[in-house]
């Protein structure tokens, strides 16, 4: 069975994604005024990449800044060879990475497709990160990047803190908090702990941002207060530059 | 109240000159007792008053969060840090505002060791 579409319908990362969900062995043709590549599938991974004389990982990263051309789906096509090993989750990552950077080739990306790859990329990269701050905390119960107007943009969470009734209480409280800091020259408030007798409980700012904060909670028994401060920070940073301004 | 008072000095003592105020607020935010190196006492006391308004407020998101009785806070400024800890029963609080180049870890250890002795002093 075969399936015809238009990447500007479906995006080269939704192709990916949805062929590597499906676990079938398949290829697909996307043909552009780029070139022809072809992507083949197995297992649920993306295990060969070509286009025109390139092979391998960096098509992949080509062809991800595509917003034009058409594709074809084959299954059940064979791979004549491997030459992909990542994850398909880490190609979109740092695919998502590359295009925030600039890092691709300028004649395969344009500023409109930039744009609109935005959004989805941001949300995965974020989720990757927030994925890493639980893996790197002892005591980990909850995370989220919100705005000041308590909403959560991604969350991770383990047990029963829900991480948007955090976001939306630590939103009122650094409103006030900062609103205090102003009144009382007090300077720009950077972050926040808080200290119960379950958790410890943290929101920091992402950097050269007071719009948006990472909220961390651990559980006061298994966790490290410093070591959390320290995460967090880290982290902060690394959302920020994983955020569109 | 002069033994809170030494107390405090101690307390401003043993944190070293990185201290700009320590008070001892009421939860109506009325400092009972205060050590500070700012010349304007009313800045000092609207400081720890404005602190322990905070505190309230943290107390409250620590209530609806089912995280447990909230005991202090810690908050970081690109010019200060500012420390809030609940005393005794927690109708008091010490606030404490160090400048950056303080060691917030070492604050933190000796205002845990100070606040029985604090909450013993406290007329009551």
């Amino acid at each position: 069975m075969s399936l015809q579409g238009n990447i500007h319908d479906m995006s080269v990362a939704d192709l990916i994604q949805h062929n590597c969900l499906d676990r079938k062995k398949a290829k697909i043709t996307i043909t552009s005024s780029q070139g022809e590549a072809e992507l083949f599938f197995r297992n649920g991974e993306v295990v060969h990449a070509s286009l025109n004389d390139l092979e391998g990982e960096e098509v992949v990263y080509r062809i991800l800044a595509w917003d034009e051309g058409s594709f074809t789906l084959a299954n059940e096509a064979e791979s004549p060879k491997v030459s992909i090993n990542r994850s398909w989750s880490g190609l979109l990552i740092e695919g998502a990475r590359r295009l925030d950077e600039g890092n691709l080739n300028p004649d395969f990306d344009t500023t409109d497709n930039k744009k609109n790859r935005e959004v989805p990329f941001m949300a995965l990269r974020i989720d990757e990160l927030l994925e890493e701050v639980s893996a790197e905390l002892n005591g980990f119960m909850a995370c989220a990047v919100a705005g000041m107007d308590g909403l959560t943009i991604a969350q991770k969470t383990k047990g029963k803190v829900n991480p948007e009734q955090v976001a939306a209480q630590m939103s009122v409280l650094m409103k006030l908090v900062g609103a205090n800091n102003e009144k009382i020259s007090l300077g720009t408030m950077e972050d926040l702990v808080l200290q119960t007798e379950d958790a410890f409980l943290m929101a920091v700012f992402l950097p050269g941002d007071q719009t948006h904060y990472l909220s961390v909670i651990v559980d006061r028994k298994s966790g490290t207060l410093g070591n959390m401060r320290l995460i967090s920070k880290v982290y902060a940073e690394r959302i920020a530059k994983a955020m569109p301004r | 109240m002069s033994k809170l008072n030494d107390i405090l000095k101690e307390l401003r003592g043993e944190i070293g000159g990185d201290v700009l105020i320590l008070s001892i607020c009421g939860l109506d935010g009325v400092s009972i007792a205060r050590e500070s190196t700012l010349n304007d006492a009313d800045s000092a006391d609207q400081q720890a008053g404005r602190a322990v308004m905070a505190l309230q407020a943290g107390k409250r998101v620590a209530e609806k969060l089912k995280l447990g009785t909230f005991e202090e806070s810690l908050m970081t400024t690109n010019q200060v840090y500012v420390m809030t800890n609940f005393l005794g029963d927690g109708s008091y609080a010490l606030i404490a505002v160090l400048t950056k180049k303080a060691t917030p870890g070492t604050a933190r250890m000796l205002i845990e060791e100070y606040s029985p002795r604090i909450w013993d002093v406290i007329p009551r």
